[in-house]
């Protein structure tokens, strides 16, 4: 009986929980200017499991090379290609917000930009349900992907 | 317009997942005491829900919702729990009583305050309340809707092929979802 309890637990899916990160892109100033939202117990979690470093950000005992290592993660999992060229991941920052973190970064890209392929892969590795929304605004004109772990990148025609 | 599917697939694939349990199993037990041809009245009291859920992830906006977490995931639950439960009363089994569609939407207040950190994920920036939190609620009402069509089909089934009453549909399907409540219940006691 006590067996079939237990079963049962480990079948039932107590938390339901948001897998969900959105980036927002805006082409200004000759970059694409990018804000990629996500919950920061998720990517510390990712941290914590892929190189056993405790993150703890925006608290008194934030790791000193927490911006390092959030810029190398998301360079590795965000990326944008112009015309099928690779652009330069340019890490700005980022703020804490209660749960969530908000991580600001850009892609010098000097002419405006026609058509874009846009990858964010990020916890793809962490959940099956991960779902990753790209929204790029060029000229006004605003398109949008969404990513998950069967496409994980997406061309974007303006 | 993108966007607006965009955001619209996310609030669908959320209520598909197996991960969402607790919606999908509120659903179904909510709609358990009625007969195929009263559709209407269970499409009025999903959207209920959806209203009231939708009301307090926009709360999520002004932070004004600060309810302890674990006390929410007690309440999901025991909102299932207290359906099924009022799906054996002579009331809760009565197709013409309206207090359904009500209490849909009290409890969808309720599951919407588990919804309280995706107000910051979904709006931001340039993604307004249009673009992003209407098609989101949208969605989620689809996947509900094509819940009740599947449901309806196999309720269907039991009741008209196998010729059974829907009496003994609901006290199954309340039955089960009590259960299934009671453990989640137990397992997020917060006391």
């Amino acid at each position: 009986m006590k067996t079939l309890y237990v079963l049962m637990l480990a079948l039932l899916p107590l938390r339901h929980d948001f897998h969900v990160s959105i980036a927002q892109v805006d082409y200004s100033e000759q970059e694409l200017q990018c804000t990629l939202r996500l919950f920061t117990a998720d990517l510390e979690q990712r941290i914590a499991a892929d190189q056993s470093l405790r993150l703890a950000l925006g608290r008194a005992e934030e790791h000193p090379q927490a911006d390092a290592i959030v810029s190398a993660f998301i360079s590795e999992e965000f990326q944008i290609e112009n015309n099928g060229v690779a652009l330069d991941f340019e890490y700005l920052g980022m703020e804490v917000d209660y749960e969530m973190l908000y991580i600001h970064f850009y892609f010098p890209c000097p002419e405006i930009p026609k058509s874009l392929s846009v990858s964010n892969r990020v916890f793809f590795d962490s959940f099956d349900d991960q779902s990753n929304i790209v929204n790029v605004r060029i000229e006004g004109v605003l398109r949008s992907a969404f990513l998950n772990s069967s496409q994980s990148a997406q061309n974007l025609e303006f | 317009m993108q966007t607006f599917s965009n955001y619209l697939r996310l609030g669908y694939e959320h209520i598909m997942s197996i991960e969402a349990l607790d919606h999908i199993l509120f659903v179904i037990v909510l709609m358990a005491v009625y007969q195929t041809r009263n559709w209407l009245r269970i499409v009025a009291a999903i959207t209920f829900f959806t209203v009231g859920h939708s009301i307090t992830l926009s709360l999520g906006a002004f932070n004004i919702v600060n309810i302890d977490k674990g006390i929410i995931e007690f309440l999901i639950p025991l909102t299932i729990l207290l359906t099924a439960l009022y799906n054996i009363t002579k009331p809760g089994q009565n197709q013409n009583n309206r207090n359904k569609a009500w209490i849909a939407g009290i409890f969808g207040l309720i599951h919407g305050l588990g919804f309280s950190n995706y107000y910051d994920m979904l709006v931001m920036g340039e993604t307004n309340y249009w673009q992003a939190l209407l098609p989101f609620n949208l969605g989620i009402e689809l996947a509900q809707l094509l819940l009740v069509a599947i449901m309806l089909i196999l309720m269907g089934a039991y009741t008209f092929l196998l010729n059974r009453k829907i009496r003994d549909w609901n006290l199954f399907v309340s039955g089960a979802g009590f259960g299934l409540a009671l453990i989640m219940c137990l397992e997020t006691w917060p006391f």
